[in-house]
Protein backbone atom coordinates (compact mmCIF):
# COMPACT_ATOMS: atom_id res chain seq x y z
CA UNK A 1 0.00 0.00 0.00
CA UNK A 2 2.72 2.42 1.05
CA UNK A 3 4.66 1.59 -2.10
CA UNK A 4 1.63 2.36 -4.28
CA UNK A 5 1.01 5.68 -2.52
CA UNK A 6 4.68 6.47 -2.92
CA UNK A 7 4.57 5.77 -6.66
CA UNK A 8 1.41 7.86 -7.09
CA UNK A 9 3.23 10.64 -5.25
CA UNK A 10 6.11 10.37 -7.69
CA UNK A 11 3.66 10.63 -10.61
CA UNK A 12 2.20 13.85 -9.17
CA UNK A 13 5.69 15.25 -8.79
CA UNK A 14 6.60 14.43 -12.37
CA UNK A 15 3.44 16.08 -13.68
CA UNK A 16 3.94 19.21 -11.52
CA UNK A 17 7.60 19.55 -12.28
CA UNK A 18 7.22 18.98 -16.02
CA UNK A 19 4.68 21.78 -16.16
CA UNK A 20 6.92 24.07 -14.12
CA UNK A 21 9.98 23.26 -16.25
CA UNK A 22 8.11 24.02 -19.47
CA UNK A 23 6.90 27.36 -18.09
CA UNK A 24 10.36 28.16 -16.76
CA UNK A 25 12.00 27.44 -20.11
CA UNK A 26 9.57 29.73 -21.92
CA UNK A 27 10.33 32.73 -19.69
CA UNK A 28 14.08 32.66 -20.47
CA UNK A 29 16.42 34.81 -18.32
CA UNK A 30 19.07 33.46 -15.95
CA UNK A 31 16.74 32.91 -12.98
CA UNK A 32 14.32 30.69 -14.87
CA UNK A 33 17.08 28.80 -16.64
CA UNK A 34 18.63 27.90 -13.29
CA UNK A 35 15.19 27.09 -11.87
CA UNK A 36 14.45 24.91 -14.89
CA UNK A 37 17.76 23.17 -14.23
CA UNK A 38 16.79 22.57 -10.59
CA UNK A 39 13.34 21.25 -11.55
CA UNK A 40 14.85 19.14 -14.32
CA UNK A 41 17.35 17.57 -11.94
CA UNK A 42 14.62 16.77 -9.42
CA UNK A 43 12.47 15.27 -12.17
CA UNK A 44 15.37 13.15 -13.47
CA UNK A 45 16.04 11.86 -9.96
CA UNK A 46 12.40 10.92 -9.49
CA UNK A 47 12.18 9.24 -12.89
CA UNK A 48 15.29 7.20 -12.10
CA UNK A 49 13.93 6.30 -8.65
CA UNK A 50 10.58 5.16 -10.06
CA UNK A 51 12.07 3.21 -12.94
CA UNK A 52 14.47 1.40 -10.65
CA UNK A 53 11.61 0.31 -8.40
CA UNK A 54 9.53 -0.81 -11.38
CA UNK A 55 12.32 -2.71 -13.10
CA UNK A 56 14.18 -4.23 -10.13
CA UNK A 57 11.42 -4.17 -7.52
CA UNK A 58 13.50 -2.22 -5.01
CA UNK A 59 15.65 0.84 -4.62
CA UNK A 60 19.41 0.20 -4.48
CA UNK A 61 20.98 0.25 -1.05
CA UNK A 62 23.90 2.63 -0.58
CA UNK A 63 24.83 5.18 -3.23
CA UNK A 64 22.41 5.90 -6.06
CA UNK A 65 22.48 8.26 -9.03
CA UNK A 66 19.05 9.53 -7.93
CA UNK A 67 20.76 11.06 -4.88
CA UNK A 68 23.21 12.76 -7.18
CA UNK A 69 20.30 14.23 -9.09
CA UNK A 70 18.70 15.61 -5.92
CA UNK A 71 22.08 17.08 -4.96
CA UNK A 72 22.16 18.67 -8.43
CA UNK A 73 18.86 20.36 -7.55
CA UNK A 74 20.45 21.93 -4.45
CA UNK A 75 23.42 23.10 -6.47
CA UNK A 76 21.13 24.76 -9.03
CA UNK A 77 19.20 26.49 -6.23
CA UNK A 78 22.47 27.49 -4.58
CA UNK A 79 23.63 28.93 -7.91
CA UNK A 80 20.59 31.23 -7.93
CA UNK A 81 21.50 32.51 -4.46
CA UNK A 82 25.15 32.97 -5.43
CA UNK A 83 24.10 34.84 -8.56
CA UNK A 84 21.99 37.18 -6.44
CA UNK A 85 24.81 37.56 -3.90
CA UNK A 86 27.20 38.40 -6.74
CA UNK A 87 25.09 41.45 -7.56
CA UNK A 88 25.50 42.99 -4.11
CA UNK A 89 27.56 46.15 -3.76
CA UNK A 90 30.10 46.62 -0.95
CA UNK A 91 27.63 48.82 0.96
CA UNK A 92 24.93 46.17 0.74
CA UNK A 93 27.40 43.55 1.93
CA UNK A 94 28.23 45.71 4.94
CA UNK A 95 24.56 46.14 5.75
CA UNK A 96 24.10 42.36 5.61
CA UNK A 97 26.72 41.69 8.31
CA UNK A 98 24.30 41.58 11.29
CA UNK A 99 22.22 38.95 9.49
CA UNK A 100 25.15 36.70 8.67
CA UNK A 101 25.68 35.38 12.21
CA UNK A 102 21.96 34.70 12.69
CA UNK A 103 21.85 32.90 9.35
CA UNK A 104 24.51 30.46 10.50
CA UNK A 105 21.81 28.84 12.64
CA UNK A 106 20.29 27.24 9.52
CA UNK A 107 23.41 25.33 8.35
CA UNK A 108 24.15 24.42 11.98
CA UNK A 109 20.71 22.79 12.23
CA UNK A 110 21.26 20.93 8.95
CA UNK A 111 24.67 19.64 10.11
CA UNK A 112 23.27 18.50 13.48
CA UNK A 113 20.40 16.67 11.76
CA UNK A 114 22.78 14.92 9.36
CA UNK A 115 24.98 13.89 12.29
CA UNK A 116 21.87 12.33 13.84
CA UNK A 117 21.07 10.45 10.59
CA UNK A 118 24.66 9.24 10.42
CA UNK A 119 24.60 8.00 14.02
CA UNK A 120 21.25 6.26 13.52
CA UNK A 121 21.66 4.82 10.02
CA UNK A 122 25.34 5.13 9.02
CA UNK A 123 26.23 6.13 5.46
CA UNK A 124 28.89 8.76 6.06
CA UNK A 125 29.55 9.53 2.39
CA UNK A 126 25.89 9.95 1.41
CA UNK A 127 25.19 12.11 4.46
CA UNK A 128 28.18 14.29 3.60
CA UNK A 129 27.06 14.59 -0.02
CA UNK A 130 23.66 15.88 1.09
CA UNK A 131 24.86 17.90 4.05
CA UNK A 132 27.34 20.20 2.23
CA UNK A 133 25.05 21.74 -0.42
CA UNK A 134 22.03 21.74 1.91
CA UNK A 135 24.01 23.68 4.56
CA UNK A 136 25.11 26.35 2.09
CA UNK A 137 21.62 26.55 0.62
CA UNK A 138 20.08 26.89 4.09
CA UNK A 139 22.56 29.64 4.99
CA UNK A 140 21.97 31.75 1.88
CA UNK A 141 18.21 31.22 1.95
CA UNK A 142 17.91 32.36 5.56
CA UNK A 143 20.27 35.30 4.94
CA UNK A 144 18.26 36.47 1.95
CA UNK A 145 14.96 35.81 3.69
CA UNK A 146 16.01 38.01 6.61
CA UNK A 147 17.71 40.73 4.63
CA UNK A 148 16.60 40.38 1.01
CA UNK A 149 14.68 43.31 -0.37
CA UNK A 150 15.76 45.58 2.46
CA UNK A 151 19.53 45.73 2.19
CA UNK A 152 19.83 44.38 -1.32
CA UNK A 153 17.56 47.19 -2.53
CA UNK A 154 15.63 44.88 -4.83
CA UNK A 155 11.94 45.65 -5.16
CA UNK A 156 9.71 43.74 -4.93
CA UNK A 157 11.75 41.52 -2.60
CA UNK A 158 11.84 37.86 -3.65
CA UNK A 159 11.38 36.90 -0.02
CA UNK A 160 8.65 34.39 -0.75
CA UNK A 161 11.09 32.61 -3.02
CA UNK A 162 13.76 32.36 -0.32
CA UNK A 163 11.12 31.28 2.19
CA UNK A 164 10.04 28.52 -0.19
CA UNK A 165 13.66 27.38 -0.64
CA UNK A 166 14.17 27.33 3.11
CA UNK A 167 10.99 25.30 3.54
CA UNK A 168 12.23 22.96 0.82
CA UNK A 169 15.45 22.39 2.81
CA UNK A 170 13.38 21.79 5.95
CA UNK A 171 11.05 19.37 4.14
CA UNK A 172 14.04 17.48 2.74
CA UNK A 173 15.45 17.08 6.25
CA UNK A 174 12.10 16.03 7.67
CA UNK A 175 11.86 13.48 4.88
CA UNK A 176 15.23 12.08 5.91
CA UNK A 177 14.07 12.03 9.51
CA UNK A 178 10.94 10.14 8.49
CA UNK A 179 13.10 7.62 6.68
CA UNK A 180 15.44 7.36 9.67
CA UNK A 181 12.54 6.84 12.10
CA UNK A 182 10.96 4.32 9.75
CA UNK A 183 7.83 6.44 9.36
CA UNK A 184 6.57 6.01 5.79
CA UNK A 185 3.70 8.45 6.33
CA UNK A 186 6.10 11.22 7.37
CA UNK A 187 8.41 10.43 4.45
CA UNK A 188 5.59 10.53 1.89
CA UNK A 189 3.99 13.66 3.37
CA UNK A 190 7.21 15.67 3.20
CA UNK A 191 8.07 14.24 -0.21
CA UNK A 192 4.76 15.56 -1.50
CA UNK A 193 5.32 18.89 0.26
CA UNK A 194 8.67 19.26 -1.49
CA UNK A 195 7.00 18.95 -4.89
CA UNK A 196 4.46 21.61 -4.09
CA UNK A 197 7.18 23.81 -2.57
CA UNK A 198 8.91 23.79 -5.94
CA UNK A 199 5.75 25.15 -7.53
CA UNK A 200 5.69 27.87 -4.85
CA UNK A 201 9.31 28.66 -5.68
CA UNK A 202 8.40 29.11 -9.32
CA UNK A 203 5.43 31.32 -8.47
CA UNK A 204 7.47 33.49 -6.12
CA UNK A 205 10.34 33.73 -8.60
CA UNK A 206 7.94 34.78 -11.34
CA UNK A 207 6.62 37.52 -9.07
CA UNK A 208 10.04 38.94 -8.29
CA UNK A 209 11.55 38.20 -11.68
CA UNK A 210 11.00 41.65 -13.09
CA UNK A 211 13.03 43.14 -10.30
CA UNK A 212 15.88 40.70 -9.95
CA UNK A 213 16.54 39.90 -13.61
CA UNK A 214 18.69 42.28 -15.60
CA UNK B 1 38.55 -8.87 -25.60
CA UNK B 2 38.32 -5.35 -27.04
CA UNK B 3 41.61 -3.79 -28.05
CA UNK B 4 40.48 -0.26 -27.20
CA UNK B 5 43.96 1.20 -27.55
CA UNK B 6 44.29 -0.15 -31.10
CA UNK B 7 40.89 1.26 -32.02
CA UNK B 8 41.90 4.58 -30.47
CA UNK B 9 45.15 4.76 -32.45
CA UNK B 10 43.32 3.88 -35.65
CA UNK B 11 40.72 6.60 -35.13
CA UNK B 12 42.99 9.24 -33.64
CA UNK B 13 45.90 9.16 -36.13
CA UNK B 14 44.16 10.85 -39.09
CA UNK B 15 42.45 13.31 -36.77
CA UNK B 16 45.77 14.22 -35.20
CA UNK B 17 47.16 15.03 -38.64
CA UNK B 18 44.04 17.09 -39.37
CA UNK B 19 44.57 19.13 -36.18
CA UNK B 20 47.91 20.33 -37.56
CA UNK B 21 46.56 21.00 -41.04
CA UNK B 22 43.37 22.84 -40.16
CA UNK B 23 42.79 26.22 -38.53
CA UNK B 24 40.23 28.10 -36.45
CA UNK B 25 36.95 26.57 -35.31
CA UNK B 26 37.38 23.39 -37.35
CA UNK B 27 40.77 22.69 -35.75
CA UNK B 28 39.27 23.27 -32.29
CA UNK B 29 36.36 20.95 -33.04
CA UNK B 30 38.63 18.17 -34.30
CA UNK B 31 40.95 18.69 -31.32
CA UNK B 32 38.14 18.28 -28.83
CA UNK B 33 36.72 15.35 -30.79
CA UNK B 34 40.14 13.76 -30.28
CA UNK B 35 39.95 14.53 -26.57
CA UNK B 36 36.52 12.85 -26.54
CA UNK B 37 38.09 9.67 -27.96
CA UNK B 38 40.77 9.89 -25.26
CA UNK B 39 38.15 10.44 -22.54
CA UNK B 40 36.37 7.25 -23.67
CA UNK B 41 39.61 5.28 -23.54
CA UNK B 42 40.33 6.59 -20.03
CA UNK B 43 36.73 5.87 -18.98
CA UNK B 44 37.31 2.25 -19.99
CA UNK B 45 40.31 2.03 -17.65
CA UNK B 46 38.62 3.91 -14.79
CA UNK B 47 35.42 1.88 -15.08
CA UNK B 48 37.49 -1.30 -15.01
CA UNK B 49 39.21 -0.34 -11.76
CA UNK B 50 36.04 0.96 -10.08
CA UNK B 51 34.11 -2.11 -11.22
CA UNK B 52 36.67 -4.43 -9.61
CA UNK B 53 36.36 -2.49 -6.37
CA UNK B 54 32.56 -2.24 -6.49
CA UNK B 55 31.93 -5.86 -7.43
CA UNK B 56 34.43 -6.90 -4.75
CA UNK B 57 32.26 -5.03 -2.25
CA UNK B 58 29.13 -6.92 -3.20
CA UNK B 59 27.69 -4.67 -5.93
CA UNK B 60 26.40 -6.49 -9.02
CA UNK B 61 27.87 -5.77 -12.46
CA UNK B 62 24.55 -4.42 -13.74
CA UNK B 63 24.22 -2.09 -10.77
CA UNK B 64 27.74 -0.85 -11.40
CA UNK B 65 26.86 -0.03 -15.02
CA UNK B 66 23.72 1.78 -13.87
CA UNK B 67 25.00 3.64 -10.80
CA UNK B 68 28.73 4.30 -11.19
CA UNK B 69 29.81 4.14 -14.84
CA UNK B 70 27.71 7.16 -15.92
CA UNK B 71 29.16 9.34 -13.16
CA UNK B 72 32.73 8.39 -14.08
CA UNK B 73 32.10 8.91 -17.82
CA UNK B 74 30.42 12.29 -17.41
CA UNK B 75 33.21 13.60 -15.18
CA UNK B 76 35.82 12.49 -17.72
CA UNK B 77 33.85 14.14 -20.54
CA UNK B 78 33.68 17.37 -18.55
CA UNK B 79 37.43 17.58 -17.86
CA UNK B 80 38.53 18.79 -21.34
CA UNK B 81 35.78 21.44 -21.25
CA UNK B 82 36.93 22.63 -17.80
CA UNK B 83 40.47 22.84 -19.12
CA UNK B 84 39.31 24.85 -22.13
CA UNK B 85 37.33 27.23 -19.92
CA UNK B 86 40.19 27.72 -17.48
CA UNK B 87 43.02 28.21 -19.96
CA UNK B 88 41.56 29.78 -23.10
CA UNK B 89 38.78 31.98 -21.65
CA UNK B 90 36.49 31.19 -24.59
CA UNK B 91 33.18 32.67 -25.70
CA UNK B 92 29.98 30.92 -24.63
CA UNK B 93 29.32 29.39 -28.06
CA UNK B 94 32.83 27.97 -28.08
CA UNK B 95 32.15 26.08 -24.85
CA UNK B 96 29.00 24.47 -26.26
CA UNK B 97 30.69 23.33 -29.48
CA UNK B 98 33.69 21.97 -27.54
CA UNK B 99 31.46 20.02 -25.15
CA UNK B 100 29.55 18.59 -28.14
CA UNK B 101 32.78 17.64 -29.88
CA UNK B 102 33.98 15.81 -26.76
CA UNK B 103 30.63 13.99 -26.48
CA UNK B 104 30.65 12.98 -30.15
CA UNK B 105 34.25 11.78 -29.89
CA UNK B 106 33.34 9.73 -26.83
CA UNK B 107 30.33 8.20 -28.61
CA UNK B 108 32.41 7.37 -31.69
CA UNK B 109 35.12 5.51 -29.73
CA UNK B 110 32.48 3.66 -27.70
CA UNK B 111 30.43 2.69 -30.77
CA UNK B 112 33.45 1.47 -32.72
CA UNK B 113 34.49 -0.57 -29.67
CA UNK B 114 31.05 -2.20 -29.47
CA UNK B 115 30.97 -2.88 -33.21
CA UNK B 116 34.45 -4.43 -33.05
CA UNK B 117 33.36 -6.66 -30.16
CA UNK B 118 29.90 -7.74 -31.34
CA UNK B 119 30.53 -7.59 -35.10
CA UNK B 120 29.15 -5.24 -37.75
CA UNK B 121 26.97 -7.83 -39.49
CA UNK B 122 23.68 -6.77 -37.89
CA UNK B 123 22.21 -3.51 -39.19
CA UNK B 124 19.60 -3.23 -36.36
CA UNK B 125 22.40 -3.41 -33.78
CA UNK B 126 24.34 -0.68 -35.58
CA UNK B 127 21.20 1.47 -35.80
CA UNK B 128 20.50 1.01 -32.10
CA UNK B 129 24.09 1.91 -31.17
CA UNK B 130 24.10 4.95 -33.44
CA UNK B 131 20.67 6.35 -32.70
CA UNK B 132 20.43 5.54 -28.99
CA UNK B 133 23.86 5.53 -27.31
CA UNK B 134 25.30 8.00 -29.83
CA UNK B 135 22.50 10.52 -29.36
CA UNK B 136 22.50 9.92 -25.58
CA UNK B 137 26.17 10.97 -25.37
CA UNK B 138 25.46 14.00 -27.54
CA UNK B 139 22.57 15.02 -25.24
CA UNK B 140 24.73 14.64 -22.13
CA UNK B 141 27.40 16.74 -23.82
CA UNK B 142 24.81 19.36 -24.76
CA UNK B 143 23.57 19.52 -21.13
CA UNK B 144 27.17 19.96 -20.01
CA UNK B 145 28.02 22.53 -22.69
CA UNK B 146 24.95 24.73 -22.32
CA UNK B 147 25.10 24.52 -18.54
CA UNK B 148 28.78 25.36 -18.27
CA UNK B 149 28.56 28.16 -20.83
CA UNK B 150 25.79 29.70 -18.75
CA UNK B 151 27.60 29.73 -15.40
CA UNK B 152 30.98 30.59 -16.92
CA UNK B 153 32.89 33.66 -15.67
CA UNK B 154 30.96 34.04 -12.44
CA UNK B 155 33.30 33.07 -9.63
CA UNK B 156 31.51 30.74 -7.18
CA UNK B 157 28.76 30.04 -9.65
CA UNK B 158 31.24 28.14 -11.83
CA UNK B 159 31.78 25.62 -9.04
CA UNK B 160 28.16 25.06 -8.00
CA UNK B 161 26.91 25.23 -11.59
CA UNK B 162 29.51 22.71 -12.77
CA UNK B 163 28.50 20.24 -10.06
CA UNK B 164 24.85 20.75 -10.94
CA UNK B 165 25.22 20.13 -14.68
CA UNK B 166 27.43 17.07 -14.13
CA UNK B 167 24.77 15.68 -11.78
CA UNK B 168 22.05 16.29 -14.40
CA UNK B 169 24.07 14.73 -17.24
CA UNK B 170 25.07 11.72 -15.11
CA UNK B 171 21.46 11.05 -14.08
CA UNK B 172 20.22 11.20 -17.67
CA UNK B 173 23.00 8.81 -18.68
CA UNK B 174 22.19 6.51 -15.73
CA UNK B 175 18.48 6.47 -16.64
CA UNK B 176 19.39 5.36 -20.16
CA UNK B 177 21.70 2.64 -18.80
CA UNK B 178 18.98 1.51 -16.37
CA UNK B 179 16.45 1.09 -19.18
CA UNK B 180 18.73 -0.63 -21.70
CA UNK B 181 20.04 -3.03 -19.04
CA UNK B 182 16.47 -4.24 -18.42
CA UNK B 183 14.56 -6.73 -20.55
CA UNK B 184 11.66 -6.41 -22.98
CA UNK B 185 9.68 -3.20 -23.33
CA UNK B 186 11.91 -1.31 -20.89
CA UNK B 187 14.88 -1.85 -23.16
CA UNK B 188 12.88 -0.61 -26.14
CA UNK B 189 11.92 2.48 -24.16
CA UNK B 190 15.61 3.00 -23.37
CA UNK B 191 16.51 2.95 -27.06
CA UNK B 192 13.79 5.49 -27.85
CA UNK B 193 14.55 7.79 -24.87
CA UNK B 194 17.55 9.65 -26.40
CA UNK B 195 15.72 10.29 -29.67
CA UNK B 196 12.67 11.66 -27.83
CA UNK B 197 14.85 13.77 -25.55
CA UNK B 198 16.78 15.14 -28.54
CA UNK B 199 13.50 16.04 -30.26
CA UNK B 200 12.25 17.85 -27.13
CA UNK B 201 15.55 19.76 -26.76
CA UNK B 202 15.51 20.80 -30.44
CA UNK B 203 11.91 21.98 -30.04
CA UNK B 204 12.86 24.09 -27.01
CA UNK B 205 15.91 25.55 -28.73
CA UNK B 206 13.81 26.50 -31.78
CA UNK B 207 11.07 28.06 -29.64
CA UNK B 208 13.64 29.99 -27.62
CA UNK B 209 15.25 31.18 -30.84
CA UNK B 210 11.87 32.33 -32.15
CA UNK B 211 11.13 34.17 -28.89
CA UNK B 212 14.51 35.95 -29.05
CA UNK B 213 14.11 36.99 -32.70
CA UNK B 214 10.53 38.13 -31.95
CA UNK B 215 11.81 40.37 -29.15
CA UNK B 216 14.50 41.85 -31.43
CA UNK B 217 11.89 42.79 -34.05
Amino acid sequence: MTETVHLINQFIQIACLSAAAVLAARRRGWLFRLLAGAFGCYLLGDVFYMLHIWIYGQFPSGFSVAYLSYIGTYFFLLSIDLWLAGEWTDEQKKALRPYRKVSLAAPAAVIVLHCVYYIRDGGFFINLLFCVPLSFLAYYSLLMLLAGGVESGLEPPPRQYHGAVLFYVLAENMMFLGSSLGSDAMYIAFDLMMSFTMLLMYRAAAKGAGAIEN
Amino acid sequence: MIYSENIFVCLAAPLLIAVFLLEGDTRRFIGFFLLGLTACLLAGYCNGYIEQFAVGNGLGETQFVIQFAPVCEEILKALPVFFYMAVFEPKRRGIVSCALAVGLGFATQENVGYIAYYGAGELPFALVRGFSAGIMHAICAAILGYGLSFVYRRRWLEITGSFAVICAAATFHATYNLLVSAEGAWRGLGYILPVVAAAVILLFVRQAGKATSGRRE
